[in-house]
């Protein structure tokens, strides 16, 4: 597949990545608590799961706002609204969707408050 | 009767996408003219606040969530547009269960991100945002009411988790993971 981009796009590529597969991971876990019959795990979750998928979502969006950009800069257009497409999609790759793998933390391995977090809440 | 619940979902979610643009409009032309303390690149004089570097982080978090959002309540509100007669049966149900599944993202992280965007509006507005003077604490208290109402957040993450997920065994959901990684896979 042919790559686009270039350096105004920084670090977006990897980033980006990571997110998609910590999406993808969470997503697999999620399906196998329901399967397994273990509703409330996959509710712990569901929140941050949402979140988790905005933010893959909404950052390959970005992306491909950006690609489109690039490409309108390649022909030869010199309006400022095209490298300003490229910088917003890396800031969110690399400042916002980094969340991602706290995230799929929180969906994958933060479910042990159902056992005893309501302890928490007595004091 | 569901087609217009989740039209009403995708509805309440750009209310969020609206919201956040205001916020972010209002905030950078804000930052544009106050002046105060001197940016670390500045010699002489008080800077416009836009010269600090953790006001551009606010307000570029601020671009960028809205950006995003609007991006996933576009791309929700073109897998439900109405197709033609005869069109392709596979594609429309596709298109259909696309919908689905991004709906209550749609929904619920744009008026979650709409109610973070208008709190930094607020932020860069300093004491002026607390205020009602410059009516930036009126676009957080717009916003508020958006992750509560048509299905709080909290339900639509269950409806995401619970019955989208679930759509054709798990197709529907890794079918459009897949359609992220394409569009990942051609940034280098």
């Amino acid at each position: 597949m042919l790559k686009e981009g270039g350096p105004g796009f920084g670090h977006t590529a990897p980033r980006l990545r990571e997110t998609i597969e910590a999406l993808d991971r969470a997503t697999g876990y999620l399906l196998k608590a329901l399967g397994s019959n273990r509703p409330d795990e996959a509710l712990a979750g569901a929140t941050p799961y949402l979140r988790l998928f905005g933010l893959a979502q909404g950052g390959t969006c970005l992306a491909q706002a950006a690609l489109a950009a690039n490409a309108a800069v390649k022909d030869g257009s010199t309006d400022p609204a095209h490298p300003a497409r490229i910088a917003l999609a890396r800031f969110f790759a690399e400042n916002l969707a980094t969340a991602s793998r706290g995230l799929e933390e929180t969906v994958t391995g933060g479910g042990g408050f159902l056992q005893d977090g309501v302890l928490a809440l007595a004091g | 009767m569901f087609t217009m619940m989740n039209n009403a979902r995708l509805g309440v979610g750009l209310q969020g996408v609206a919201i956040a643009e205001r916020a972010y409009q209002q905030a950078l032309s804000y930052a544009r003219d106050r002046r105060q303390g001197r940016a670390a690149s500045a010699t002489e004089g008080a800077s416009a606040i836009i010269d600090h570097p953790d006001v551009q982080r606010m307000l570029l978090t601020m671009k960028a969530l809205t950006g995003a959002s609007r991006g996933i309540c576009y791309l929700t509100a073109g897998s439900d547009r109405p197709r033609p007669p005869g069109s392709d049966e596979a594609a429309r149900k596709a298109a259909q269960a696309r919908a689905s599944l991004l709906t209550p993202v749609a929904k619920a992280f744009s008026t979650d991100i709409g109610i973070e965007v208008a709190s930094l509006g607020i932020q860069v507005h300093g004491g002026m945002g607390f205020v009602e003077e410059t009516g930036a604490a009126q676009h957080l208290r717009d916003a508020r009411i958006a992750a509560i109402y048509e299905g709080t957040n909290g339900i639509q993450a269950i409806d995401l988790v619970t019955r989208k997920l679930p759509l054709e065994n798990g197709a529907v959901v890794r079918g459009q993971i897949a359609a992220m990684r394409l569009i990942a896979e051609r940034v280098c």
